[in-house]
């Protein structure tokens, strides 16, 4: 049986999704929609539950809404499982009536009791059952409490059910009987399509179009538009408001509790008129020296001790006793180990700093950020809204381009999409750690934030360059719901960082593995045959055909060129690639690397891999998310022209002030 | 009257929407938020930054420019 999950934004969804499945879940993709969905097997082990995005009303207003118009258009499915925010009953109410008229069986879930006790309110769950003719059960997502009722309720099959029908007075209802006659006799909810499209569902009425006449549908529509003397929509939503209160006047209980909630002092803080902004550095400030500095750096060591030291010499020990080749063994050692190890050794800080973007996700934190920091982002042609995305891609690129789904202006939104590669994503991280270990010992995190920075500048200065001339703003707008502050818990909050830290790992099991084989493959063959010395390499020999390009900003030499072509795979692939060209029996990378390169020149080569070009998935992103292939090639090229740029000036300059 | 015009922590009630941008005036009542929906500013952030609102229960912010569109009339007792 397939469930789907659905309910309102931040009514702990995410926490009902994760106690009601196991440990498994998948990513999938819808047919005729591109948008990823989770699914999670139930705990029975039959069923499967698909997470839907959060939405407010089943009329899309921006791109990831009409995610759930078109899943209940075009998926099959048995069953819906209902979130409700106790506390925020009006507006909750306000997506469960639509939901009610789709005519699936339903289970409310009747969440956050305990927010709404605070509050004052208190919700009858049984006479809010009676009223809507569905099983409600009463639970607290984010403890657990109540699930094994809901999973009661979900797994039962002949649940008490009444049918659900608001009478939206006489005038509205014989335009629905007209319209469900013109609908071919094979759908199910005729009704509900009906309703929708004279509520101006575009996701609907593209559907509906394609199977029915549209002049047909249409001459209803404006009809009873002229019969109401207002748009069919507004009355409708009329209709609907009257019978909320209704509803809520019978079920709730409200005591007179007035007091100041832990979210107003914390927001008294997190957005005071000047504290605001400040308090905001400091956290990434402390987030970053945590991840490079405190934390993650001397973790990151100890690994690449381990990788270096005992598992190195374990493996040449073990490959002497099997009697492997020599080809065997240099395609282990210098190949595998060397690509796969380099790259591996960077998992704990990539992992602090996913734990700590889904820290700022789960706590409710990041809707205060978007409306700190909207005036700034206004002012560049953007919304505060954007800011969230460029966040998450300081983790990964790839999803901080699909987080751009939430920014309705398209504009807006396809701006944010370009930009948000430049924001450092962790994958880049440890071509920097890399660098700086051998050329800026010194200031280490300092030269590193300085990247980070440049980055966001860029980010920032082309914004306004885009919306003074490529993007000429339509009107803006910018409303964002502030969630109560919640104390993430451990399991979720664990359980969001490792989804987003195992495409890592598994990106160094699968495609960084292969890389590296064929990279060390390259290195050891060349024109001349097998084991050449590796300047004689094929590798070399692609390597120089492009260095004389790369002179002007500082690195002339094959090896980085060679490393800058298989970065367009995965940022983290230019470290495997320079560990596998520059191995040598003994002494470090980082040693060899400052025989290669002057500290200026670094520099320049790591800000070249900042800005050069997105990597591969995230140009798949773009373009699933853009629709449009020539975004998708503007997007690689003018990254590749800014960093062309700015790489040359900071190499030129630098060589004249360095003299 | 509109919610520029109002102090931090003033209560009201919103008269009227229909001056706002159309597509915000639908995302708030797809929030909940319609005529006679008691309101007050929270906070606003300095700059002509957003404010900061709290209706029946939830926190929102939205543009000082789509606020000066929102009617309200002010609760005379709190």
């Amino acid at each position: 049986m397939q469930i789907a999950l659905l309910g309102n934004p931040n009514t702990g969804k995410t926490s009902l999704f994760n106690s009601l499945t196991g440990s498994y879940q998948y990513v999938g993709n819808w047919s005729g929609v591109t948008v990823e969905k989770k699914v999670g097997s139930l705990r029975n082990g039959r069923d499967d539950l698909i997470d839907l995005p959060g939405i407010y009303s089943l009329n899309p207003l921006s791109k990831d809404e009409a995610v759930v118009s078109n899943f209940l258009l075009h998926e099959s499915f048995e069953e819906m499982l209902n979130i409700v925010d106790a506390s925020q009953l009006r507006r909750n109410l306000n997506l469960t009536i639509p939901l009610l008229e789709f005519g699936k069986p339903m289970v409310i879930g009747l969440n956050m009791t305990d927010v709404a006790k605070l509050r004052g309110i208190r919700v009858q769950e049984d006479y809010l059952s009676e009223e809507l003719g569905v099983p409600v059960v009463p639970i607290i997502a984010r403890s657990g409490t109540g699930i094994e009722f809901l999973e009661d309720e979900l797994y039962e099959e002949n649940a008490w059910r009444k049918p659900f029908k608001l009478d939206y007075g006489m005038a509205v209802e014989n335009a629905i009987a007209a319209l469900v006659k013109l609908m071919p006799k094979s759908f199910s909810a005729k009704r509900w399509l009906a309703i929708q499209f004279l509520e101006e569902n575009r996701a609907v009425e593209n559907f509906i179009y394609s199977v029915a006449n549209e002049s047909l549908l249409c001459k209803i529509r404006s009809e009873l538009e002229e019969k109401l003397s207002k748009p069919p929509a507004i009355d409708i939503q009329d209709t609907r408001n009257k019978y909320i209160e209704h509803v809520i006047e019978r079920v709730t209980i409200r005591e007179k509790i007035s007091r100041v909630t832990l979210t107003d002092k914390i927001d008294a803080l997190a957005t005071h008129k000047y504290l605001g902004l400040p308090i905001f550095l400091l956290l990434m400030y402390v987030m970053f020296m945590l991840t490079f500095n405190w934390l993650g750096f001397p973790l990151s060591d100890q690994l690449d001790r381990l990788f270096s030291g005992p598992l190195t010499s374990g493996l040449e020990e073990l490959l002497g006793m099997i009697g492997a080749s020599s080809f065997i063994h240099a395609l282990v050692l210098d190949g595998i180990v060397a690509g796969v190890g380099g790259v591996l050794v960077f998992v704990p800080q990539i992992f602090i700093l996913f734990f700590f973007i889904s820290l700022l996700e789960d706590s409710g934190y990041m809707a205060r950020v978007a409306t700190v920091m909207d005036r700034v982002m206004q002012a560049i042609g953007l919304n505060g809204k954007s800011f969230i995305p460029m966040i998450i891609g300081f983790g990964c690129n790839v999803p901080g381009v699909m987080a751009a789904r939430t920014v309705e202006q398209p504009k807006e939104r396809l701006m944010t999409i370009l930009l948000t590669p430049l924001m450092s994503c962790s994958a880049r991280l440890p071509v920097y750690a890399l660098f700086v270990g051998a050329f800026f010992t010194q200031n280490q995190a300092f030269v590193v934030l300085s990247i980070y920075l440049l980055g966001i500048i860029l980010a920032l200065l082309l914004a306004k360059l885009f919306s003074k001339t490529i993007f000429k703003q339509e009107e803006s707008f910018f409303v964002m719901e502030l969630p109560p502050y919640r104390l993430p818990q451990w399991t979720s909050l664990w359980r969001s960082t490792w989804d987003k830290g195992k495409g890592f790992v598994r990106k160094a099991g699968t495609f960084i593995f292969a890389g590296s084989v064929f990279i060390w493959l390259l290195t050891y063959a060349g024109p001349g045959g097998l084991d050449v010395p590796m300047d004689e390499s094929f590798l070399a020999l692609i390597g120089s055909s492009i260095a004389p390009l790369l002179a002007p900003i500082g690195f002339d030499n094959w090896q980085s060129s060679a490393a800058l072509l298989t970065g367009f795979l995965a940022k983290e692939v230019v470290v495997s690639t320079m560990s596998i060209i520059y191995t040598v029996p003994d002494g470090t990378l980082q040693e060899v690397l400052a025989t290669s390169f002057t500290p200026l020149a670094a520099y320049s080569f790591m800000v070249f891999i900042l800005l050069y070009i997105p990597c591969l998935a995230t140009i798949a992103a773009i373009n699933k998310e853009t629709g449009s292939r020539k975004w998708t090639l503007f997007s690689m090229a003018y990254a590749l022209i800014i960093a062309y740029a700015v790489s040359f000036s900071i190499y030129q300059i630098g060589q004249w002030f360095i003299g | 009257m509109n919610l520029m015009d109002l102090e931090l922590g003033e209560h009201a009630v919103i008269k009227d929407m229909s001056r706002m941008n159309k597509w915000l005036q639908q995302r708030l009542i797809q929030m909940g938020i319609r005529n006679n929906s008691k309101i007050y500013v929270k906070n606003r952030l300095p700059f002509g930054g957003p404010c900061m609102l709290d209706c029946e229960g939830q926190c929102l912010s939205i543009r000082n420019k789509d606020a000066r569109c929102l009617e309200v009339e002010r609760l005379s007792c709190k």
